[in-house]
């Protein structure tokens, strides 16, 4: 090498005046800093934030190439049409399944599985805003070896980081994991009830965002 | 049974609306996973 310093992290040439600045040496700096692009542990797969009013939101998880990461996380927040005084329920579902069983339950303690599937349920507040005027902002991971979890950032209750956990299952019946490569969408949508029990679908408004990235 | 809107999101940012049918109480999860006392504030 040429060039009298080093940067500290990569080794990048760092040249002085006295130094002989030559084509390989640039080369080497390119080669290593593109490697180290490609190593970053955080890509981002795709942002979507919707444009139309739904009753269901769809997300196309085809594509996404599993064996990259040893984690997928999806954030997003959700916009919704129900009055304030009414508690509003979101839930995630999976591969399309729209039955009131195609749940999958929270993972509490030492309920470590689910015992349905396919889908998470949980609490979002009335308003879907933190108390602040900010998204409520909700993450699923799943984990490419297996587990999923799901966490939610719900600042008017003094929330934070609510989560629920289980396992991606194949039907509601099965103990048989789901392999990834057979995980088509993750569908959300919301439902609110006055006291106990949800009594109505609720629309989900266009801007609710989505954020997908993948962890290497 | 009852037909309901469903936008289709994918990662190119492209969206598809579409009807799909659902069972009469889709919205409505089991007994079991119901809500969790921790979000209501009370």
């Amino acid at each position: 090498m040429s060039s009298t310093n080093k940067t500290p992290g990569l080794g990048l040439n760092q040249w002085v005046l006295s130094d002989p600045f030559l084509m390989e040496d640039m080369n080497s700096d390119n080669v290593k800093i593109d490697a180290a692009v490609n190593s970053r542990a955080l890509v981002k797969l795709g942002h979507i934030e919707t444009t139309a009013s739904c009753l269901v939101i769809s997300l196309d998880m085809r594509g996404i190439d599993w064996s990259a990461y040893r984690e997928v996380a999806v954030e997003y927040s959700l916009k919704h049409g129900a009055a304030a005084s009414n508690y509003v329920y979101s839930m995630v579902r999976g591969n399309g399944k729209s039955g009131s069983s195609d749940y999958y339950t929270r993972m509490l303690g030492t309920n470590s599985l689910a015992s349905k599937v396919e889908a998470s349920y949980f609490f979002t507040g009335n308003d879907m805003n933190c108390g602040d005027g900010q998204p409520c902002r909700h993450t699923i991971r799943i984990f490419t070896d297996g587990g999923c979890a799901l966490f939610q950032d719900n600042r008017s209750f003094n929330d934070m980081n609510i989560a629920y956990g289980g396992v991606l299952r194949t039907n509601t019946s099965s103990s048989t994991a789901l392999p990834l490569s057979q995980l088509t969408t993750l569908d959300f949508s919301c439902a609110y009830g006055a006291g106990t029990g949800l009594t109505d679908p609720v629309y989900l408004l266009a801007g609710c965002k989505f954020d997908i990235y993948g962890v290497k | 049974m009852m037909i309901i809107t469903m936008l289709i999101c994918r990662m190119d940012g492209t969206q598809e609306e579409r009807s799909c049918e659902v069972a009469d109480d889709w919205f409505t999860p089991p007994e079991e996973s119901g809500a969790q006392g921790t979000g209501t504030g009370e």
